[in-house]
């Protein structure tokens, strides 16, 4: 294994030294924020490292994959990273307006939203002394768009924070500003009776494709809309709804059959995930009231 | 939700676990721009599957971009999600609207050319009859029949309602290139889609003759009898006067022993001909039977109208079969108060002036006219007070209903006598 990725090392170093970093570097107008070609080599071989899934690709898989990179957006961002004037100027003049309206968008609050982008800004100006300032955007790798990272970065930030402000939040504060809270009426799952379904069902789970799984997840934990879910995607809601349709019929064929496989017979399996009658919305107190007693 | 769902849920909820390692950003980006190969795909969408906060943060994280273009995919899906009939319904509702505008332009271009292919396919038939009438100068009742049945025909062949439309419009034309006359004053034009209705209400009530009046008939005979200086010199009034004959056949065809009509509307005159309205000739040639005293007239367009009307002001009004109302004056000032036709013959009963202090009550006279209203004759009675009623009985054969009882005449108003 060490052979392999001393192997891999030198498949890098060779080519981010040779004609193609000179080719890349050009494409990727770094000069114009100060970088130097030995400089954007380095770069692009971080860029490889750092990668999941490239350890022990070919030299033909690097080339393609190098050349799917942004380099024109990974030159500005390692620009701006090294304090580059020239790169800020125009990072800003892109970027700024856009940052501020993601995190408006994302926070869905004006306050909070500018607050969450003064706070990208800073980190991306870099945190530290000046002399050994380290600004996110050099972790920006150019393998999607600057802006969809920068949106990326925003959301994770918001998430951060919304997770960390919740453990720093106490009890009383919370009921200061809220009044008393209570836990909402959390629709009780009927639990299977039989340990025989939770097995089928664990078991068809597992045997899902990760795609089927992530749908599963998003619509029944998340509670996203098909639209959502085919934007995260890339598809049209429509085709996720067909997705939906067939893979929520084929799980319940397929535990079924687990069931019919464990011991129950086709009947009871059916029953087994049948409609529950907690789940009906029927007030059985008016229902049986006597006509009488309805009347005004 | 369903027991199933329910279930469902509760066991992928405990497939979810905080992971200790998340994608970069980076990653997760390149995932929703579809920048990832197959397995980097999979490895995260395997960690998104068990990771609610990397799917919250992916969710957070979709461009504004992608937002714009399922939201402008929205906007056309709703048209495309409508049932497929309903799509073709409007797309036929359309091409019939296009259809239907094709087609009345395409009749209003064709109206042109339908009238010159209609007159050039009557003035080749009338040339094919020149040298029948300019070698038989003098066989005018011979050669009348036989244009009386080419007209006929003629007629026949143009028998489609687009055709007849034709005609109306052009005779409604004529009538508008009518030169003033003294004794019109004016013309009301009606609206177009009163000239069908007209058109049918005269077919309608125009009754069916089933004897033929002596005096009738001898204005046929005057007609077939007509001298050769009468006859017209050109082709083209040979074939008017046949045209002209065959309309005074109708004529005879469509007239009524009693007819008439006091205040109200009276209806007469022949319709449905293929009648040229502006061609002087063929007035003559009718001119030539006119009653016995009468002067020569030169009436045009005698056939064209149908329905005599009584306005309140006491004016003789005068519609045609193309919807044209025309106010009739037998003498100028004359106050109409009774009024009945029959074809081109035409009895008015009133005074010659309007009423005056000094003079309360004209003297009451009958209007008579044989060219449709083109002249008038005035005839005077041994009726005293006002005439109230007239009523036609045929050719030169009334009752006059006057303030001191009922006077007729059988003999165009030559001679009266109490019933």
């Amino acid at each position: 294994m060490p052979v392999v990725q001393s192997n891999h090392a030198e498949v890098v170093t060779s080519l981010i030294e040779g004609d193609l970093s000179a080719a890349l570097f050009q494409r990727s107008g770094g000069s114009a924020y100060g970088l130097s070609l030995s400089q954007f080599a380095s770069i692009l071989e971080n860029v490889v490292r750092r990668t999941d899934g490239m350890s022990g690709s070919s030299k033909q898989q690097i080339v393609a994959f190098l050349s799917t990179l942004k380099l024109d957006e990974l030159a500005l961002a390692q620009g701006c990273a090294a304090g580059n004037q020239h790169a800020w100027d125009v990072f800003l003049t892109k970027y700024r307006e856009s940052i501020y309206q993601s995190a408006r968008s994302i926070a869905r609050n004006e306050t909070t939203g500018r607050d969450l982008a003064d706070s990208l800004h800073a980190e991306l100006y870099g945190l530290g002394p000046a002399d050994d300032r380290r600004s996110k955007l050099a972790l920006y790798s150019g393998r999607g768009s600057l802006a969809g990272w920068l949106r990326m970065v925003l959301a994770q930030s918001y998430i951060n924070q919304i997770r960390t402000g919740k453990r720093l939040v106490s009890i009383e504060e919370e009921e200061e500003e809220h009044g008393r809270q209570f836990p909402a009426a959390a629709t009780e799952i009927a639990a299977p009776a039989d340990s025989r379904i939770k097995d089928a069902i664990d078991e068809v789970l597992t045997a899902l494709s990760p795609e089927e799984r992530f749908l599963l997840s998003s619509y029944f934990l998340d509670g996203r809309r098909l639209a959502e879910i085919g934007r995260t995607l890339g598809v049209h809601e429509s085709t996720i709804s067909r997705k939906m349709e067939k893979l929520l019929s084929d799980v319940r064929k397929r535990i079924r059959k687990a069931l019919e496989r464990r011991g129950m017979s086709r009947r009871q399996a059916e029953e087994a995930m049948e409609t529950d009658v907690r789940d009906l919305e029927l007030d059985v107190a008016a229902r049986l009231r006597p006509p009488a007693a309805n009347s005004p | 939700m369903d027991r199933f769902s329910n279930i469902l849920k509760q066991r992928l909820e405990t497939t979810q676990s905080v992971q200790a390692a998340h994608p970069s950003a980076d990653t997760l980006v390149a995932f929703v721009e579809q920048g990832l190969t197959g397995s980097q795909r999979e490895a995260v969408l395997e960690h998104l599957s068990v990771c609610p906060e990397c799917r919250q943060a992916m969710a957070l994280a979709t461009p504004e971009t992608a937002t714009v273009n399922v939201a402008a995919t929205r906007a056309v899906s709703p048209m495309l999600h409508y049932p497929a009939a309903m799509r073709w319904a409007s797309l036929a509702a359309a091409l019939a609207v296009a259809v239907g505008v094709g087609v009345i332009a395409y009749e209003h271009e064709a109206g042109p050319i339908q009238r010159q292919a209609m007159v050039s396919s009557i003035s080749q038939e009338q040339k094919a009859n020149v040298p029948v009438a300019s070698s038989m100068p003098t066989a005018n009742e011979e050669t009348a029949p036989s244009n009386l049945k080419s007209a006929a025909s003629q007629a026949q062949s143009h028998s489609s309602i687009a055709e007849k439309r034709e005609v109306r419009r052009e005779r409604s034309v004529a009538k508008k290139e009518m030169p003033p006359k003294a004794t019109i004053l004016g013309t009301l034009s009606a609206k177009p889609s009163q000239t069908e209705s007209n058109s049918r209400y005269a077919l309608k009530t125009l009754p069916a003759a089933p004897e033929v009046h002596p005096m009738i008939a001898d204005k046929r005979d005057a007609v077939e009898t007509a001298p050769a200086a009468s006859a017209p010199a050109s082709a083209e009034s040979v074939a008017v006067s046949a045209e002209n004959s065959k309309d005074l056949d109708s004529y005879i065809a469509s007239a009524k022993p009693s007819t008439g009509s006091s205040t109200g509307g009276v209806v007469g005159g022949v319709a449905g001909t293929n009648f040229v309205p502006n061609q002087p000739a063929p007035a003559k040639a009718l001119n030539t039977v006119s009653l016995p005293g009468a002067k020569a007239k030169v009436p045009y367009g005698v056939l064209a109208f149908v329905h005599w009307t009584i306005s309140t002001a006491g004016k003789l009004q005068r519609r045609a079969i193309d919807g044209t109302l025309t106010i009739v004056e037998p003498v100028p000032g004359a106050i109409i108060r009774a009024v009945a036709a029959e074809g081109i013959e035409v009895w008015a009963g009133g005074s010659r002036s309007v009423p005056t202090p000094k003079n309360a009550l004209p003297r009451s006279v009958l209007f008579h006219s044989s060219d449709a209203g083109e002249t008038w004759n005035t005839i005077d009675g041994p009726w005293q007070g006002s005439i109230t009623r007239v009523n036609l009985a045929g050719l030169g054969s009334l009752t006059v209903v006057a303030t001191d009882g009922s006077w007729s005449t059988g003999d165009g108003g030559k001679s009266w006598s109490k019933p």
